[in-house]
């Protein structure tokens, strides 16, 4: 079996200066430049706080041959709740970000890159003990169109109600009727 | 309180980051206030009394008000915050009602907002719990101070939200059905 022309690790202390020159925004939209600017200068720190360590890792996604890093993932877990009485776990996508210089490729098996980003959390959140893969949610900025079709063609089909600020939306993983 | 739960590294940072805010504009501001006023104005201010809304101190205190706020958000602090902050919603002769952000409420002994000089409706106040043991707790409420909502902080999706995110009804309703399994599109391995 041929490996994955990608490798997914969980990212360390060691990754401070790469993560601090990553690149992902469209310098013409604030909530790119936000996300690219939460990578590079807090990600880190708070993934390797105490407390979040082992719950909620940064995965690095990056190329096998050239050790090109590809895009990074973050995710954590919290509670959704009306008024703090009735609790839903979940587990959040805290970042999911394709390098600029990867943004619309694909691996030449045809994968989209942003789509191997996506399923190492996936994946991370699938494999986690105790469970938390109930629920994944997300915050994509409504004008985002890329980023709300991947979240779809991951399964964060249902929209829920509007974040504090209306610019947003907050996509979740599908639920059934009981 | 990290110090004390033996985390050195999370207390150093607590201690770096009340460096800087010590070292800000606004709190040298606060020590030229103090050394120019009366003991009973010092004490007064400490212990949580109101100031007039305009004052000099009082734009001062909300500065470093929002200066803790954003230093305690932050993720590395969030999970040692154990105060619960809100504003009192109603109130009777033994208690009063605390109600934070998302709605979640608490009562607190009247008294001891009295102590803090926050006891009306409207009035910030942050309560600390300390558990003694299983059965023991001791309960400390601090004055909160109204930063303001025209000076709060622009919306991110990134901030970390204090105990749960917000949804209404509907969405709950909707919660309560039963996910379905994750669709994970490309088999990943991640390495150790």
């Amino acid at each position: 079996m041929t490996e994955p022309e990608w490798r997914v690790r969980v990212a360390s202390e060691s990754d401070r200066v790469r993560l601090a020159g990553f690149t992902c925004a469209d310098r013409t939209a604030r909530w790119s430049v936000e996300v690219e600017k939460v990578i590079r200068t807090q990600l880190l720190d708070w993934a390797l706080a105490p407390g979040a360590v082992e719950d909620d890792p940064i995965l690095l996604v990056s190329a096998r041959g050239s050790n090109e890093l590809v895009g990074v993932a973050a995710h954590e877990r919290l509670f959704l709740s009306i008024n703090g009485a009735e609790m839903f776990a979940a587990t959040k996508l805290y970042v999911i970000a394709v390098s600029r210089a990867w943004q619309g490729r694909r691996f030449t098996g045809g994968q989209r890159a942003s789509d191997v980003v996506m399923s190492a959390a996936m994946s991370d959140i699938a494999e986690r003990a105790p469970p938390r893969d109930a629920r994944v949610y997300a915050i994509v900025h409504a004008q985002n169109v890329k980023s709300l079709a991947l979240c779809r063609r991951h399964g964060l089909v249902h929209e829920l109600s509007k974040a504090r600020h209306d610019e947003y939306v907050r996509l979740v993983t599908e639920h059934r009727e009981r | 309180m990290c110090a004390r739960c033996g985390e050195e590294t999370t207390a150093a940072s607590f201690a770096n980051a009340a460096a800087r805010i010590e070292a800000s504009a606004a709190f040298l501001r606060l020590q030229g206030f103090l050394s120019q006023s009366p003991t009973s104005a010092v004490s007064s201010l400490v212990e949580g009394a109101h100031v007039p809304e305009e004052s000099a101190i009082a734009l001062v205190l909300r500065t470093l008000a929002r200066q803790t706020a954003t230093v305690r958000l932050q993720r590395r602090f969030a999970k040692h915050a154990p105060a619960f902050l809100g504003r009192i919603s109603s109130s009777t002769e033994g208690y009063v009602v605390v109600t934070n952000e998302g709605g979640l409420s608490i009562a607190v002994p009247r008294g001891l907002a009295r102590a803090a000089h926050r006891e009306r409706i409207g009035e910030c106040l942050a309560v600390i719990n300390s558990h003694v043991d299983a059965r023991e707790l001791i309960v400390r409420a601090i004055p909160g101070i109204d930063v303001g909502r025209e000076h709060a902080e622009p919306y991110s999706p990134f901030a970390r939200v204090d105990g749960f995110e917000r949804i209404n009804a509907t969405d709950a309703a909707y919660l309560r059905g039963q996910p379905e399994p994750l669709r994970i599109q490309i088999p990943v391995t991640i390495e150790q």
